[in-house]
């Protein structure tokens, strides 16, 4: 519980350490907006005077405590176009999050099966085989795959329109059936590379001395890989799809590109075409709490795996 | 099992070659492409429209007529050059702080490794989105962007290496014969880190392409003459119903660019892992 407590705080101010970073980084971006929304026509006393309505004339510290706590109340502050950040970022929010658990869950449910039986072969042809289609779907780019998905099953098959997202709040099914496409997409790449890794995880495990004295001692190898070896080895792989999370956040971005879905990657590029600082800074914060988060929630998962983690890496 | 492992170490020496044959064929590819292509990859009408794969044409046609060979070739080299440049900054600036913060340690080395941390938790292709709004889009400024976002990673496994052989009794040897830092830093320490070093170049090549198409194809770099793969693959998209060879060839070239380099990588790791392990 003690370590909980712990990591949570480490969570918060990591949290506070990431949206300083951005909210310092697009002081330096954005320049005045005050000048720039005033165009060129602006008199000295007009610019100041708007400065001061927009509360750029405070020190630094204080507009960003304004702005943090704005963002913590849900307040994201004035999109350039108009309207409110939060409202433009409301009905965008659950696409990407659904995209990202949705591909997220694809890469656990295949790679960890397709893990544990690619240790049976520890050599040979089969492995050769292995390491070569693991490298070749590795190399699959997300969006690439994607173009391949939508001509496969959109054109060919027919199986769903592209460009025809229905959103969650008029047909719940149709669009989970509709993400399955891009959420593969992501996936398989990071599939291949989960699956590397745990083989090789479990490959150095497997060659310990407590292995070998369980099997000699008359225990089937499939036994020995299910109650021992995998248990001690789930803990750097825990770490690194904690780590992937940031890899399949990265990838929607493009991929809502590719399937014309309405989510967070496509805001953000609209807003940064028409340089739209405050949405995108909400969208980089946005995205980088979910990667922090991703990572808190695995080493709380790893210290539930190993008990002694905690005195040495809290 | 001697022998089992014995054929693993084979066949991974194995993908060692078979990915420094295909890196090579497209290197000198690329490097063909940038003297001479089949047709010039801007002409209309370098052939009938939209026609398929043939000996003339080997990726076919697009909807202008432009030879789509000649367009991937020019495209290839773009996207190449942008990769070797980030990795060049991105490893020498990464390998050089991480050697420094490894070898001396201390306040700087905990501050900027925290810096680390943070910056990590953004991914590098938001990073480098929103830089790209800073510097501008184009080739030379997805570069510089690219080489500046991917030097933490870097950092980060050369600080891990240089530290671990900091103590390490060839090192006090060379330190008590009166070596200067920089001599044991870049003559004894960074050798012994190579095996660390150049599989984290393969990946960081791969991950540099990937974020490179990524980004043209979001067409945020590379202008219409000097399109890169991703900004070709974006224009196939378009024309997936009436040409998916376009798509095909071109997301195909990005794949065969990123599973050579992959293959190399994946060799060079196990090869030499083997004897340090």
């Amino acid at each position: 519980m003690k370590y909980a407590v712990k990591k949570f705080l480490m969570l918060l101010l990591t949290m506070v350490a990431v949206s300083f970073l951005a909210f310092a980084a697009f002081q330096v971006v954005a320049g005045d907006p005050a000048t720039d929304l005033l165009g060129t026509e602006a008199t000295p006393e007009k610019v100041a005077q708007l400065r001061h309505e927009m509360g750029l004339d405070r020190p630094f510290l204080v507009q960003y405590g304004s702005w943090l706590f704005g963002f913590v109340t849900g307040d994201l502050g004035e999109s350039y176009s108009g309207g409110a950040v939060a409202d433009l970022l409301a009905a965008r929010v659950p696409v990407t999050l659904m995209l990202s658990l949705m591909s997220f869950a694809l890469t656990v449910l295949f790679a960890l099966p397709l893990g544990l039986r690619s240790v049976r072969y520890g050599g040979g042809v089969r492995s050769a085989v292995h390491t070569v289609v693991n490298q070749f779907l590795m190399a699959l780019p997300p969006f690439f795959t994607g173009i391949l998905l939508t001509w496969l099953f959109s054109i060919a098959l027919q199986w769903f329109r592209h460009g025809d997202f229905p959103g969650f709040a008029v047909n719940v099914g149709g669009s989970l059936w509709y993400l399955l496409f891009p959420a593969a997409a992501i996936a398989i790449p990071r599939i291949a590379q989960t699956v590397r890794m745990l083989r090789s995880t479990l490959l150095a495990e497997m060659d310990k001395d407590y292995v070998r004295t369980a099997i000699a001692r008359g225990n089937d190898r499939s036994g020995v890989l299910y109650r021992h070896v995998l248990k001690n080895s789930l803990v750097p792989v825990v770490t690194f799809l904690a780590q992937t999370m940031a890899e399949i956040v990265a990838g929607s971005i493009v991929v809502e590109q590719v399937f014309n879905l309405p989510g967070l990657g496509r805001l953000l590029l609209t807003s940064i075409g028409s340089r739209d600082y405050p949405t995108v800074q909400a969208i980089v914060v946005i995205l980088a709490f979910w990667v922090v988060l991703a990572n808190t929630i695995a080493d709380l998962v790893n210290r539930c795996i190993d008990p002694r983690l905690g005195g040495a890496r809290a | 099992m001697r022998r089992l492992k014995k054929a693993v170490r084979d066949h991974r020496n194995g993908c060692f070659l078979a990915g420094c044959v295909i890196t090579g064929v497209l290197l000198a590819l690329i490097l063909l492409g940038a003297f001479w292509t089949p047709y010039d990859p801007t002409a209309m009408m370098a052939g009938p429209k939209l026609d398929g794969p043939s000996l003339a044409h080997l990726f076919g046609t697009d909807h202008f007529g432009r030879d789509i060979f000649s367009r991937v070739l020019k495209g290839a080299g773009v996207t190449a050059l942008v990769a070797a440049g980030t990795v060049v900054i991105g490893g020498v600036c990464g390998t050089l702080i991480g050697a420094l913060t490894g070898y001396f340690g201390g306040a700087v080395d905990e501050l900027l490794m925290r810096f680390n941390d943070t910056i990590t938790a953004f991914p590098s292709i938001l990073l480098a989105l929103v830089c790209v709004t800073i510097f501008g889009s184009g080739k030379y400024q997805v570069l510089l962007v690219l080489g500046i976002v991917f030097i933490p990673s870097f950092a980060r496994i050369a600080r891990t290496a240089f530290s671990s052989l900091r103590d390490a009794n060839f090192v006090q040897s060379a330190r008590l014969m009166g070596a200067k830092p920089a001599r044991i830093l870049f003559v004894h320490i960074l050798p012994n880190t190579l095996h660390v070093l150049l599989p984290a170049v393969t990946i960081g090549f791969n991950n540099a392409v990937l974020a490179e198409a990524s980004m043209s194809f979001l067409g945020l770099c590379g202008q219409p003459p000097e399109a890169s793969l991703g900004a070709l693959l974006s224009e196939a998209q378009g024309m997936l119903t009436t040409a998916p060879w376009y798509a095909l060839c071109t997301g195909g070239m990005i794949v065969a660019l990123i599973f050579g380099v992959g293959l190399i990588g994946e060799g060079l790791q196990s090869g030499r892992g083997e004897r340090n392990a």
